[in-house]
């Protein structure tokens, strides 16, 4: 192989690199490796390719000059560090000297000697050489940064292998250094910059003599200071601003060295009138702080403190207002990358200061300590900047337990001074002490977190008392309108009970208590809202006290029958039932406490209220409050969860239910009882389903005997059924669907609760048990009383659901009823059953058992009947038969998500403005509301129907029978939606029109329907007016 | 009062200025829940928001009882049967009058925009709940009143003319032109309170000031913070 790389080669890649060398440097690179490998190998020596590049190195063409020597310093860059001997090294080091002449070749020259350096056999007598080379030959402020880059590589590459032996040297030493501080002078390239930085650092840190250089030394870097760079749209090396920024500050703080002149000119720099500089000053300054020693901080700690009272006093970081923070203590986000925040900065660094002090000297941090605070003594006589001081003396306390309780000392008094407080210095003294609890949660934690042992000693600890006693009089000693300063209270009680390690258990309690008696009494949200949150707050670490103090004490406040109310509280307030249960709710919701606990105590509580008469609404009230916390909360639900309340209620609750006549006369109630069963069933265990059926069909066909009679118990046997696993087998149910259609079309004075529950059943028994064959075995489409044609609908909807091929020619059947003068119009309404969203349907997570539903079965269906819709209405001249198309196209609409139907927005709007004018309430608000999402999603298929749309909502406007209050105000709000979403030049000749038809809903007898009048009109008078500014 | 108290007016929060207590039935909007019971609404509204899901339940159950019932009619009605059964007891029940009342008035004018301080009227108390008046009680078809007393916040304020133009175009885009509108500084607020009076009031140069489109540009300005 060796031999195969000939003389003639050589030449061939030369010319072929020097072709190259500027044009293309992949190829030219690839070249240089191919023959550094060679000479490597030793098939051909170094001496050879410099005897073969002499002419091309002395050529009088610049460009030839430098392709040459490029050519022999890339090779010289690939060749490994062991090839070249001693001799080789200094022929070449020579030669290159020579070269340093020639400012032309200036870069590949540098290049040379940089790969020359990490030659094995570059010695240290050729450093010294090299450097005085550097010192006297290059002056960089001549060359451009790709030259200069060289420059760095060499002096970074010197200072990397030579290293010890210049600390033996310290001519050698002074030497590197003198000539580092000529060739970083007057540097300006970023990348060059990053490199001088680090190099500056690791001299000041690594070599010896640094003071008498050190002045210069840091010349060269804080005449950049403060840096700001903004790296050109091509940066081909992607150094950003801030990369230049930490590189130079850590240079900066590299050695204490530098300590007089970093904070000298630092604080000179402070006085900046831009934020930007005047942060990355104070970023600087605390790194400096950081780095330095004790004994720095000691000697700078005064003149820094003064240079910074001005920042820290003047401190304007915008803050959310306290009653913002009450209103979402969870999304208190630290503040965004990027956002600059002097006053919290220059507040780490007195906390800095405070950390390098009390780890010096104690005696040191008392002078520093008391300096500061009795500058603030005044200003705590005059209430004047006291956040600003509170802030900073926290900032101070922060550090240690030391110190926190060295600040404590001073400051609880101070601020304890005032004995006699009103409303306002009540909220100050709180506000005041907020720093100090963040200060402690910093030192020793936050509950739930990682404890710190030392919390037992601190000062504040001593204060317990008396800042309880602030706080309790604040809550609970002033009026109801004192709302900040309540809110207050409540978020700093909150506040405490972060505090790791604060309070005790009884504290606690007596918190939980204050929260639990102001959130039942208080009508303000905020403090609502901030009650909610401390009490759900303590509900994450002691839940058991919580469930003591609060949940009970609510259950017991609720009464045991009607008799019992109102509730009062410490004999004044009057608290309503539902407050109570409000709460109950509220706290469940979000942090799923206690859920279990709740339902169980109402349930507990309904069964004593079912014993006295006349409790139906309290008992419905109560019934509510069961439904809803388990639909807010059953997604959370694990089995044993739930197998533990169905144990715990179900079989009471389903005979309260059907044998109390308060729950199962009341439509409402049953249903919403009926609902809870269904709640409970639905993620109880699978296995278990099987045996559940058989007893649930024992009490129900066997017991209460629901298909001989109708029965209104059929709503709970529904709902049970509806939450069992659909491959559970049930023989009886192709008996019992009969059973029920029978008892439907038989039954003449079916009242119409049962009548919609065995409707409701029949739906359900086709979607998850009945199978398709049956149902037409039993079906008789050739009936058409309204009975059959509703049992044939409801049956469908299970069907549909399910997406069955029958359900296609039951909708087909009902559709094709649509056209019959008699009747058409209630199969109209009848099409909403088929979208409606029923709770026996309801999809839960991780539950996949319970019925048949495609996901996208309102798409397939929409889809189906849309085209004909209105296909058929265009086809039909008979009024009434077109209204029945409206009517039930409008009603399918209102059930479906606009996304699905959007598409056919093209067809359907001339309908749904037919549908304004159709004499039904319901119709118009369906079509109405459908108007109004298209105008928001895509105005461009109004635009040209505006025309006849204005019109028509104008028409609207007049009170009628059929234009309710939300018809005339989605009507209004179209109008609004139409100035922001039609063109100009469409809207601008009906404006006059327009505004002066508005002037009925001016006068219009609904508040609501007013406003939004007024909301109207103004749009109008300023369309196509030029925004004043 | 001094020049100085004009730069540091008194301010009241946003939220303490008076407002309607809100009347949670009022929340019911969305067709669905038009038929639940009005009690049974209230009883729900609460104790959970008129979108949580025992609401919408009830609701449905009511509307689909309803539907029961309609289509158990066995007369047909070519009109239309279910708003024919229920209109009458709806209407009674949800065309209940709202009547225009001085906190209505308060509502509308009280954010209306100081012209010199980035404020509204209601904060700087120029506007007073106590200090509008209303006069309607005869019916739709007959004339009615409204009286503003706005306080200017010195007794020389030279922009309280301008501050009453400013209401003056409020109101009377936003009232039917059965109102009368009458607006008067607060008897021994201002200097010259007579001219200022007869200047706010005067038909013809209240309709003159309106032509001016410059006038007309500070007002649209001050009325863009209302809501």
């Amino acid at each position: 192989m060796a031999t195969d790389y000939t003389e003639d080669k050589l030449k061939a890649d030369i010319v072929s690199f020097m072709a190259n060398a500027k044009v293309n440097t992949s190829v030219a690179d690839k070249l240089a490796n191919t023959i550094a490998d060679e000479v490597t190998r030793k098939s051909i020596e170094l001496l050879r390719i410099v005897i073969f590049l002499r002419e091309y190195l002395t050529s009088d063409d610049d460009s030839t000059r430098q392709n040459a020597l490029s050519c022999l310093s890339c090779i010289l860059e690939h060749i490994s560090p062991a090839v070249l001997k001693k001799n080789d090294v200094s022929v070449i080091f020579d030669f290159y000297q020579s070269k340093m002449e020639d400012s032309g070749c200036m870069k590949e020259t540098l290049q040379g000697i940089n790969s020359l350096v990490l030659m094995d056999c570059f010695y240290v007598s050729h450093v010294e050489k090299l450097l005085k080379l550097l010192g006297n030959d290059y002056q960089p402020t001549n060359f451009l940064a790709a030259t200069r880059y060289f420059g760095f590589r060499i002096m970074d590459n010197i200072l990397i292998k030579f290293k010890s032996q210049m600390l033996g040297n310290l001519k050698l030493n002074d030497l590197y250094i003198e000539t580092f501080i000529l060739v970083a002078t007057g540097e300006k390239d970023p990348r060059n910059l990053l490199i001088s930085f680090r190099l500056n650092s690791d001299i000041s840190t690594g070599l010896r003599n640094i003071d008498s250089f050190k002045e210069e030394l840091f010349d060269i870097l804080f005449c950049y200071f403060p840096i700001m760079f903004k790296p050109p749209s091509n940066d081909p090396y992607k150094i950003t601003n801030n990369d230049l920024k930490l590189a130079l500050r850590s240079a900066i703080t590299a050695t204490e060295k530098f300590e007089e002149d970093a904070f000298g000119n630092l604080l000179d720099k402070l006085a900046a009138s831009s934020p930007t500089v005047k942060n990355d000053t104070i970023l600087t300054l605390k790194a400096c702080v950081d780095t330095f020693s004790g004994t720095s901080s000691l000697k700078h700690w005064l003149p820094i403190w003064d240079a910074l009272k001005f920042e820290i006093l003047n401190g304007t970081d915008p803050e959310p207002s306290i009653l913002d923070t009450a209103m979402d203590t969870e999304n208190q986000n630290s503040r965004p990358e990027g956002n600059i925040s002097n006053y919290s900065d220059s507040l780490s660094i007195i906390t800095s200061l405070s950390s390098k002090l009390i780890a010096l000297d104690e005696h040191a941090f008392d002078k520093f300590f008391n300096h500061i605070f009795d500058e603030f003594v005044p200003n705590f006589e005059q209430d004047k900047d006291l956040k600003q001081c509170c802030d900073l003396l926290a900032s101070i306390s922060k550090v240690s337990l030391q110190t926190f309780n060295k600040v404590m000392k001073k400051v609880i008094p101070v601020l304890f001074m005032d004995k006699d407080l009103d409303a306002s210095k009540q909220k100050l003294l709180i506000l005041n002490l907020a720093p100090f609890f963040s200060a402690y949660i910093s030192l020793f934690g936050e509950t739930g977190k990682e404890i710190s042992k030392f919390h037992a000693k601190n000062e504040l600890q001593n204060h317990k008392d008396s800042i309880l006693m602030v706080f309790s009089k604040a809550l609970t000693g002033t009026s109801k309108n004192e709302v900040t300063l309540r809110t207050l209270a409540i978020i700093q009680f909150t506040t405490l009970v972060k505090m790791s390690g604060f309070l005790d258990s009884e504290e606690i309690a007596m918190i939980v208590q204050y929260f639990t008696e102001t959130i039942l009494t208080d009508e303000n949200k905020n403090i609502y809202c901030a009650c909610l949150e401390g009490l759900k707050f303590i509900s994450v670490f002691n839940e058991s006290i919580i469930y003591e103090v609060s949940l009970k004490y609510m259950l017991h406040l609720l009464p045991d029958n009607e008799n019992m109310v109102p509730i009062t509280l410490n004999n004044t307030d009057i608290v309503p039932i539902e407050r109570v249960l409000k709460v109950i709710l509220d706290f469940t919701t979000s942090r799923h406490h206690l859920v279990k606990e709740s339902i169980v105590g109402l349930a507990s509580k309904l069964n004593l209220i079912v014993m006295h008469p006349n409790c139906s609404d309290y008992c419905f009230l109560i019934l509510s409050c069961l439904f809803s916390l388990l639909q807010n909360n059953i997604d959370e639900f694990d089995q044993n969860v739930v197998q533990f309340l169905k144990e715990s209620m179900e079989e009471t609750f389903l005979q309260n239910s059907l044998k109390n006549d308060m729950i199962y006369l009341d439509d409402h109630s049953l249903s919403l009882a009926a609902g809870v069963l269904f709640q409970l069933n639905i993620k109880s265990d699978v296995s278990t389903h099987q045996s559940e059926l058989i007893t649930y069909n024992k009490c129900f066909l066997d017991e209460e005997r629901i298909f001989d009679s109708a029965q209104r118990s059929i709503v709970i046997y529904s709902r049970l059924l509806a939450a069992l696993d659909k491959n559970t087998s049930f023989e009886a149910a192709n008996d019992i669907f009969s059973k029920a259609i029978e008892l439907i079309k038989n039954n003449e004075a079916l009242p119409t609760f049962e009548s919609l529950n065995y409707l409701e059943f029949l739906a359900l028994l086709s979607n998850k048990w009945v199978t398709e064959s049956y149902i037409e075995s039993v079906l008789d489409l050739t009936d058409t009383s309204i009975k059959n044609l509703e049992i044939i609908c409801w049956i469908n909807k299970g069907l549909v659901m399910k997406n069955s091929v029958l359900a296609t020619k039951l909708t087909d059947h009902l559709f094709s009823l649509l056209s019959d003068e008699k009747f058409g119009n209630k199969v109209a309404h009848l099409f909403e059953v088929l979208v409606l969203d029923l709770l026996i349907f309801q999809r839960f997570k991780k539950v996949s058992w319970n019925n048949n539903i495609r996901l996208i079965y309102k798409q397939k269906f929409f889809n189906h009947i849309a085209q004909k819709m209105v296909n058929a209405f265009k086809s039909s001249d008979n009024m009434t038969i077109k209204s029945n198309y409206l009517t039930a196209v409008s009603l399918v609409l209102k059930n479906t998500p606009s996304n699905i139907t959007i598409s056919y927005i093209t067809d359907l709007l001339p309908l749904l403005l037919q549908a304004l004018e159709l004499e039904n309430i319901e119709v118009r608000i369906s079509s109405l509301e459908t108007l109004k999402n298209t105008v928001n999603q895509m105005s461009q298929l109004v635009t040209e129907h505006v025309h006849s749309l204005v019109p028509l909502l104008l028409n609207l406007l007049v009170p009628s029978k059929y234009s309710n209050v939300n018809v005339r105000f989605l009507s209004l709000e179209i109008l609004q939606t139409l100035t922001t979403s039609v063109p100009l030049n469409y809207l601008i000749p009906m404006k006059n029109e327009i505004i002066s038809k508005l002037q009925i809903g001016l006068d219009d007898s609904k508040r609501r329907v007013r406003k939004q009048c007024i909301d109207t009109k103004q749009a109008y008078l300023e369309l196509g007016q030029v925004p004043f500014e | 009062m001094s020049e100085f108290i004009n730069e540091n007016p008194d301010i009241l929060d946003e939220t303490l200025l008076p407002s309607r207590k809100e009347d949670i039935t009022n929340e019911l909007f969305g067709d669905a829940l038009g038929k639940i019971t009005h009690e049974r609404k209230r009883q729900l509204l609460q104790i959970g928001s008129v979108d949580s899901p025992v609401l919408k339940n009830i609701g449905l159950l009511d509307k689909l009882l309803n539907q029961q019932l309609s289509l158990d009619e066995t007369v047909p009605d070519l009109t239309d049967i279910e708003t024919a059964t229920e209109s009458d007891e709806n209407t009674e029940e949800e065309e209940e009058e709202d009547p225009i009342d001085a906190q209505e008035i308060y509502d509308l004018i009280a954010h209306i925009s100081d012209p010199e301080h980035p404020l509204t009227l209601g904060q700087l108390a120029v506007v007073n709940l106590a200090d509008i008046e209303v006069h309607d009680t005869n019916g739709k078809d007959k004339m009615a009143e409204v009286i503003v007393r706005i306080t200017p916040t010195i007794t020389h304020c030279s922009l309280a003319t301008l501050i009453g133009l400013g209401i003056r175009v409020r109101l009377e885009r936003s009232l039917s032109p059965r109102f009368r509108i009458t607006i008067l500084l607060k008897k021994g607020t201002h200097q010259s309170e007579n001219q200022v009076n007869k200047q706010l009031n005067d038909k013809e140069r209240v309709a003159a000031a309106c032509e001016n489109d410059q006038l007309l540009g500070v007002v649209s300005k001050m009325l863009s913070t209302c809501k």
